[in-house]
């Protein structure tokens, strides 16, 4: 009688293994072989402030790399700011640009910013972006320079399309109130006891174990060079570049959009209407505030998005999406936030028509940001509404 | 340093890309050449931690020990003599200069150029070998297997201490081990894993001293300062020597020392250090504590024979202290260990001497007041530990403002 194959005992963990040196194998081969750079992809930029909420950290000298997109240095001065740190104070009694990822200038180089550029120009220009700010976070920094006691000779607010739209009823309402600290942020809070702190290790090992595909993807980009060569390094080669957007395994740029479809909808209204109105408000409310604490300029640049820019690009969102084209207006949003603005009384920088007669690439392959040539585009017109609208002559 | 590849440290994706090439080399028809690959990963995992002018030190450091274990490679009449003796002053000054020992850290003014990974370790092995060179004169020796023996990826970063003679039978075994050797040593690998880069980090945050200082501190919040160090350190220490004990059994390489024995289950102070790092603690016995007692106690009367000892245990605490660092908190470490150590023997003795032997015996063989000494000595080291954690005056003032 045949006798049945005793079966190994206890081979979860040695196939565990297995795959562990498997694994280690590829990412080590990726690490030192194939995409050396895969650090600088990603990089742990920002920290907690106890009133901004999430801003970078200071004194940062950072890589941002993504071929063929970028491969530029970031810096920020000692107080955070993507500024230079000796003449910061005669900076901040210049000009405030105040915005979010574009007027921070993640992709650029230091010089190529277009506050950088005003700069250039002769204006005393502080770059009070973050990366990662809304408005609402931007009018924490603006309050709490205030607060310090400096002083501007205008502010800017920087609103790129579609990012900028949002509900933004309780910042109006903060703006009412004494600046808050966020006492909930790590670095405002005292470590805490031992017996809280052990709570906390234990919380974040639970958060840990979760199975979230988001929270693998963010591991993953941050720590390893085989996914992250598989997200971005593979775009520097082209034919693997193409044939991943060809079959779909990596997202196609153009096809992205904040922006509820339905705000597009070439109609005199519709319901998600009330983001712009909000964003309207919000304008207004930080316009009366500047005006009576500051009794200095106050505008908004406006800066379309990408579809604005690149109707081929709106034109294949559309057939993404399974719209018609005909019954969608990629401009409609800018062109009532613009209009709400003035109706208010809201000085409106429009860059648009600049950019659209530039007839250049105005973004990064796999990126929306404003690339360098827009920079420079958006000071040039900055330049001269500072000039001709607000009656601002460069200090120097 | 080499691009894009950090720092090796046991549990990296590199370090475990690394042991998986030796597996492979040890499974496969070249494990004949198997010590050249490991003298390879030795200079794969080096280079990941040095800079250019980190390794011409390292150079440095290497090339003393190994020219005078040349030398003395099986001349017993060389043995104790001159040039074992320059080679280690020379080697424990280099040491001391690039470990930035106070009095010796004559690199400050430029700046601290220069850092050796693994420095300690590797220093404890030429020790052994330019001591023990003369009487292990059978067994092979090349500058390959120099390489190896001190900067073997497995125990380059913290151990553990083997001897080379035990090097050398581990290298004879390399192979494919036997499915069920496979098996447990993967599931060590794994275990050790888990114990270091999951748990262990529970316990670091929470075992500062500081936090003690804060107002809303209570008894609590004192017993996992007390007790999450000690907890911390061995599950991470201990995941360690698993992950590498494991990584070397799978290539078949059976011979690295366990470092841990259920530490804390220790009855006394030198009972703990039988059970805790037991490899280093073996080393020092060798080369610190046995040649050191001997020396004073032949000069000494004999009555004075256990104060001899007494001053042996001290100055040996003393250095394990140094050892684990420079700083006055990891002096005060060593010499309370010592004084723990010499305290719990010398109470040993005197109760050996009031109740009797066969009372001493039945006292030790009490269950009970077994475990009250374990729960004593556990206490008493987990409160050293605190030194090892702390600055001496962050513990102080912590422990001060906590019980005002």
């Amino acid at each position: 009688m045949d006798q049945a194959p005793t079966k190994p005992k206890g081979w979860v963990l040695p196939l565990c293994f297995a795959l562990i040196i498997g694994a280690a194998f590829v990412e080590l081969l990726f690490r030192v072989v194939i995409f050396p750079d895969w650090r600088d992809v990603s990089q742990a930029n920002f920290e907690r402030h106890p009133i901004y909420g999430t801003f970078q950290k200071p004194n940062m000298v950072i890589r941002r790399f993504n071929p063929p997109n970028y491969d530029v240095i970031n810096r920020t001065n000692s107080r955070g700011f993507r500024d230079r740190d000796e003449g910061f104070d005669d900076d901040l009694a210049g000009i405030w640009a105040a915005g979010a990822s574009n007027s921070y200038g993640a992709f650029m180089e230091d010089d190529e910013i277009f506050s950088a550029r005003l700069q250039q120009r002769g204006y005393k220009v502080a770059n009070l972006s973050s990366e990662g700010h809304r408005l609402g976070a931007q009018i924490r920094v603006v309050r709490h320079l205030v607060s310090q006691g400096y002083r501007p000779r205008a502010v800017l607010f920087e609103m790129t399309l579609n990012n900028a739209l949002g509900e933004y009823g309780q910042d109006i309402a903060d703006l009412m109130k004494p600046l808050k600290i966020q006492t909930d942020a790590p670095s405002a809070r005292q470590d805490g006891t031992a017996s809280a702190l052990l709570k906390r290790q234990v919380t974040r090992l639970k958060k840990a174990a979760r199975i979230s595909w988001l929270a693998i993807k963010g591991r993953l980009i941050n720590n390893s060079a085989f996914y992250t060569w598989l997200k971005v390094g593979i775009n520097g080669i082209p034919a693997l570049r193409d044939w991943t957007l060809k079959v779909g395994l990596r997202a196609d740029v153009t096809l992205v959009d904040p922006t509820p479809p339905g705000l597009l909808r070439d109609v005199p209204e519709t319901p998600n209407d009330v983001l712009i109105q909000s964003a309207v408000d919000l304008s207004v409310a930080v316009k009366d505030w500047v005006g009576q604490t500051l009794n200095v300029p106050f505008a908004i640049i406006l800066v379309p998005g990408p579809h604005h820019l690149n109707p081929k690009d709106f034109s294949r969102y559309m057939r993404h999406l399974g719209l018609d084209e005909n019954e969608m207006d990629a401009t409609r949003p800018f062109r009532l936030l613009k209009q709400g603005l003035i109706a208010n009384g809201v000085p409106v920088l429009d860059t648009a028509p600049a950019l659209l007669a530039s007839d250049e690439f105005l973004r990064f392959p796999d990126d929306g940001h404003m690339n360098a040539t827009a920079h420079a585009i958006v000071a040039g017109e900055v330049a001269k509404f500072l000039a001709h609208e607000l009656g601002l002559e460069p200090d120097l | 340093m080499i691009p894009g590849l950090v720092p090796m440290t046991p549990g990296a994706v590199s370090f475990l890309a690394l042991s998986g090439a030796l597996v492979l080399l040890a499974w496969s028809p070249w494990r004949g050449r198997f010590i050249v690959g490991l003298a390879l990963a030795a200079v794969v995992m080096l280079a990941s931690w040095l800079r250019p002018l980190d390794a011409l030190a390292l150079g440095l450091f290497l090339a003393g020990p190994y020219l005078a274990a040349e030398i003395l490679w099986g001349r017993k009449d060389l043995g104790g003599g001159a040039v074992s003796w320059i080679v280690l002053v020379w080697q424990i000054a280099l040491f001391l200069v690039v470990k930035r020992y106070g009095g010796f850290d004559l690199l400050g003014g430029l700046g601290h150029p220069v850092s050796i990974i693994g420095a300690s370790y590797i220093l404890f092995r030429q020790i052994h070998l330019v001591v023990d060179a003369p009487y292990i004169g059978h067994l092979p020796f090349s500058a390959l297997r120099y390489l190896s023996y001190t900067s073997s990826p497995w125990t380059l970063i913290a151990g553990p201490i083997q001897r080379y003679d035990a090097f050398c039978k581990g290298l004879d075994l390399i192979g494919r081990p036997q499915t069920e050797d496979v098996r447990k040593a993967a599931n060590r690998v794994v275990n050790g894993l888990i114990k270091a880069f999951v748990f262990a980090p529970l316990f670091l945050a929470p075992s500062s001293v500081g936090t003690l200082a804060l107002p809303e501190s209570d008894w609590i919040d004192f017993f996992i300062v007390l007790y999450g160090y000690p907890v911390y350190l061995f599950l991470n220490f201990s995941g360690y020597v698993d992950i590498v004990i494991g990584a070397a059994r799978l290539c078949g390489f059976t011979t690295l020392p366990e470092n841990f024995n259920r530490p804390y289950l220790a009855r006394n102070p030198a009972e703990f250090w039988t059970r805790w790092h037991m490899s280093f603690g073996i080393w020092v016995r060798h080369y610190v504590f046995t040649p050191l007692s001997t020396f004073l106690i032949k000069r000494a009367p004999p009555r004075f024979g256990g104060l001899m000892m007494a001053i042996t245990v001290m100055v040996t605490f003393y250095l394990v202290g140094l050892w684990h660092g420079p700083t006055s908190n990891f002096v005060v470490f060593g010499l309370l260990q010592g004084a723990g150590v010499v305290v719990s023997a010398s109470f040993g003795r005197w109760l050996k001497r009031r109740v009797g032997k066969t009372t001493h015996k039945a006292i030790e063989a009490h269950q009970g007041l077994r475990w009250l000494a374990i729960s004593l000595c556990f206490s008493f080291t987990c409160a050293t530990f605190l030194f090892l954690n702390n600055s001496v005056g962050d513990v102080i003032g912590s422990l001060l403002a906590f019980l005002s």
